[in-house]
């Protein structure tokens, strides 16, 4: 058995060895297609490596492997006997020929013939099979991407044409082979002469740029080359042409896409450049030469960081910004070539370039608009501060009446806070008079640009004055008016105060061209009489126009005098002092004390301790008036009787000093005269009459009220005045 | 007009004695045997005799006066259907053209500023129809 066995290897071993020494590649594949055998001339072949247990599909590129495969499976569980077929080998350029047969009866094994084919066999196909060569001319003559044809050279008959020749000129082959080119319109005669001509001198022909017309009449470009084939008789040749009509069309419309792009480039008020991943530039637009002060070629020289004055971002970093975004925008400056710096605000995007990318930035020259924009600021902070030094109320308010917009600094003029009048309409918010009367300005200002001096009085206290102006408003917006609302309550009460004061002026011009004038007419009239009575010689009668005169004179000078204290009321003779009621009244007492021993009058003056700041000789004047007038007025022959008391105010007149008598009273019809200058209820009275102007005036003058009241005649006076400094505190 | 009588009746409303003084002897030296004078001290007594007694031919009328003055009399008066018939003259210091304005939109018929000369009130006399007066003898020189 042992010798049995090693007689079988001894004879396996030299039937392998004869194997090896055919040139033919042999193997043997097992039903996976795994190859179980290779002889040395296979292996050689496929590139020298140990093949066993290799699928011959792994032999060829990977692009190849499932066609093989199937190929392979088909064979392998088919009853076919043989299949010849042809790869490439992956692993050396050698392409090989296989036949696979399988023997009758061993279903396990598949037996292989392989023959190398070199590619310079491939090339010149010297072995009778199809070369690859005829692949590559086969396969240009079924393109229909070219235009092959074979024609007689004088004639210019057709007598081959591929599908190419089909296609692009849109004819069939069967209606074309035999008539000439000219004959079917793809050449003139003349063109066709000139073409022969050509080929019979040089013997091929290339045109880059052919225009014909197809056929169908359509305008065709063509690229061609055409070359005379050896020694025919008659002469043919073989012409080979690309059609070129649409990528000439393209090429047009790039080229004027590209002039587009450009005038736009150039004409762009911004400047534009394109710079690479290094940030060199290698496009800029005459905007970006203006804006930097760089010819275009220096600017070319550049890169970025030349023109960045702090470049807190590299060409990269901003590269990584654009990753996933369209593009960026951010402000930015920009140095010029004088170093001024230009503010800019900077776009760049990513584009296409040469295989990679490049950056695309348009900066737009932002000076004028920080100009404008610092302008904008300036003004708006000038207005703030105007209308933070204005102590007005300014209102919008549309013709509706509804307030769209409120301003001011005085917010404590305010009725209401902001919040609740915003929106409102007016008529909600005040009363109907005050809605009409600013309505009535705001309509002014709608219908003539402006209104001023409408007036009126908030919940009867502060009065305002509007002005209003109609406010440009968009299209489409409702006409609006801005409103100013003056506070006019210290102007209004000032007002108030001088027309008092102007009809005081008036009232005292007319007494003092009254009353002053008269003694002079008395003593004018009367020197005249006394003239005509001296002439008369009538004594009485001169007596009597002299006791006129002498008494008109008396009574001028009291007049003067009493005109002279009244004046003196309100000049600052001493400054005003802390008084006290009781020693005032006191002291008045003293200085009148003729007056009550002679009327034996009764005084009872107050307990009441209370202060007050004034001027003292004019408040003591003002008791010896009030109590002078007081026994000048008591009843006839009655003593008078006066009590001086203290009683409590209300609201700011806290305390009121009360002397009440028990005299002849006032006729209630007269009582408005009572203040008044020379004024006497009494024709028969002493005196001028100027005690209770003095009185009123002084109290005036003090910032406080008097005023009398009396039931009537023979019911007795109570004088009353208050003094705002009037308190019952000891010494402050 | 006023139609002449036999004698004429005037009111004299006047609180200084001294100017009643003078009226009073201007008017005796025009007409001294044709007039009866009443001469009140203050406004509210004219306006009381004149409601009370028998209308006066004419009134002489001080604007200053104590109680109701003048210009107040003057506009009760006109305000009165009876007694707005009766004239009423202003006789008064002031020579202010508005005082004057004032007196006679209050109804005054005339306003004399005084001093007043004999001329004046003869003149004032006849243009309100008063007949028999006349200036007794030459002034003076």
């Amino acid at each position: 058995m042992v010798s049995r066995q090693k007689s079988d290897e001894k004879g396996h071993d030299v039937s392998n060895h004869l194997l090896d020494l055919t040139s033919e590649g042999l193997f043997v594949l097992d039903h996976h297609a795994r190859i179980t055998f290779a002889n040395r001339a296979f292996r050689e072949a496929c590139g020298g490596a140990l093949l066993q247990d290799v699928s011959l599909c792994e032999l060829v590129n990977a692009g190849a492997r499932e066609q093989l495969k199937s190929k392979l499976d088909t064979f392998l569980h088919a009853e076919g006997r043989s299949l010849e077929l042809q790869l490439q080998l992956a692993t050396t350029t050698n392409a090989l020929e296989l036949t696979l047969t399988r023997r009758e009866g061993d279903n396990d094994n598949v037996y292989g013939r392989a023959h190398v084919v070199t590619h310079h066999e491939l090339s010149a196909g010297g072995n009778g099979k199809t070369s690859l060569f005829e692949h590559k001319l086969r396969a240009l003559h079924e393109s229909e991407l070219f235009i092959i044809a074979v024609s007689e050279v004088d004639s210019a008959r057709l007598l081959d044409v591929n599908r190419g020749f089909e296609r692009i000129y849109n004819v069939r082959a069967d209606d074309v082979l035999g008539k000439t080119a000219v004959e079917i319109g793809l050449l003139s005669a003349e063109d066709q002469a000139r073409h022969a001509q050509t080929l019979h001198s040089l013997g091929t022909r290339n045109l880059n740029s052919l225009d014909l017309h197809a056929p169908d009449g359509r305008p065709i470009k063509l690229i061609m080359h055409t070359a005379k084939l050896g020694d025919c008789e008659p002469a043919l040749t073989v012409s080979i042409a690309a059609d070129v009509t649409d990528y000439i069309a393209a090429e047009a419309r790039g080229k004027e896409s590209d002039m587009r792009c450009r005038a736009v480039f150039e004409t762009l008020n911004d400047a534009m450049f394109f710079a690479d991943l290094q940030g060199r530039f290698f496009d800029v637009n005459s905007a970006a030469c203006k804006q930097l002060g760089y010819t275009r070629d220096e600017l070319l020289q550049l890169s970025v960081r030349d023109i960045a004055p702090t470049p807190n971002k590299s060409m990269q970093q901003l590269f990584d910004d654009l990753q996933g975004t369209s593009q960026v925008r951010f402000a930015s400056t920009h140095r010029r070539k004088d170093g001024v710096l230009v503010p800019i605000e900077l776009t760049l995007c990513k584009i296409p370039f040469h295989g990679g990318f490049a950056i695309a930035g348009i900066a737009r020259d932002m000076t004028e608009q920080r100009r404008i924009e610092a302008e904008i600021r300036e003004a708006h902070n000038r207005m703030q501060a105007i209308l933070q030094t204005l102590p007005d109320l300014l209102f919008e308010i549309d013709r509706e009446g509804v307030i769209r917009d409120f301003y001011s600094s005085r917010t404590d003029l305010l009725t209401m806070p902001i919040e609740h009048f915003l929106g409102k309409n007016l008529c909600d918010l005040t009363t109907p008079e005050v809605a009409s009367v600013i309505m009535r300005g705001v309509n002014e200002a709608l219908e003539n640009g402006q209104s001023a001096g409408a007036q009126y009085q908030v919940k009867g206290e502060r009065w305002f004055e509007l002005s209003a102006a109609r406010r440009h408003v968009a299209a489409g917006q409702p006409a609006c008016a801005v409103a100013l609302a003056r506070d006019i309550t210290d102007r209004k009460h000032h007002e108030q105060e001088l027309l008092r004061s102007n009809e005081e002026l008036s009232r005292f011009t007319y007494t003092v061209s009254h009353d002053l004038k008269s003694p002079l007419v008395t003593i004018r009239s009367f020197a005249g009489m006394l003239r005509k009575d001296l002439v008369k010689g009538d004594s009485e009668r001169v007596e009597r126009d002299l006791h006129f005169i002498e008494k008109a004179a008396t009574r001028m000078h009291q007049l003067l005098e009493d005109l002279l204290q009244l004046s003196r009321v309100g000049r600052k003779s001493s400054p005003p002092e802390r008084l006290s009621l009781q020693e005032l009244t006191r002291e008045a007492c003293e200085m009148v004390a003729g007056q009550i021993a002679q009327n034996g009058a009764h005084i009872e003056l107050t307990k009441t301790p209370l202060y007050f700041m004034g001027e003292r000789t004019r408040m003591l004047e003002v008791f010896q008036n009030i109590i002078d007038n007081a026994i000048k007025f008591a009843k006839p022959k009655e003593s008078a009787h006066i009590h001086i008391s203290v009683e409590p105010g209300s609201g700011t007149e806290h305390w009121i000093v009360c002397v009440r008598d028990q005299g002849i009273g006032i006729d209630p019809r007269f009582k408005h005269r009572l203040f008044g200058l020379f004024e006497k209820l009494q024709p028969d009275a002493s005196g001028t009459g100027i005690g209770l102007a003095l009185i009123k005036r002084i109290i005036d003058v003090h910032g406080g009220r008097v005023w009398i009241e009396s039931d009537g005649i023979n019911a007795g006076a109570v004088l009353r005045f208050t003094l705002p400094s009037m308190t019952k505190e000891e010494a402050a | 007009m006023m139609e002449a009588k036999a004698r004429l009746s005037i009111m004299l409303v006047e609180d200084d004695p001294a100017h009643a003084e003078i009226t009073l002897r201007s008017i005796e030296e025009l007409a001294p045997e044709r007039c009866d004078i009443e001469h009140v001290v203050d406004g509210q007594a004219a306006l009381d005799r004149l409601r009370g007694a028998a209308l006066p031919d004419l009134v002489l009328l001080d604007l200053r006066l104590p109680r109701l003055d003048g210009l107040e009399l003057l506009a009760v008066v006109q305000g009165d259907a009876v007694l707005n018939q009766i004239p009423m003259v202003v006789l008064t210091t002031s020579d202010a053209e508005a005082d004057r304005q004032r007196a006679l939109a209050c109804g005054a018929s005339s306003y004399l500023v005084k001093p007043f000369g004999e001329h004046e009130l003869l003149a004032l006399t006849q243009m309100l129809g008063c007949q028999g007066f006349c200036i007794q003898r030459a002034p003076s020189a």
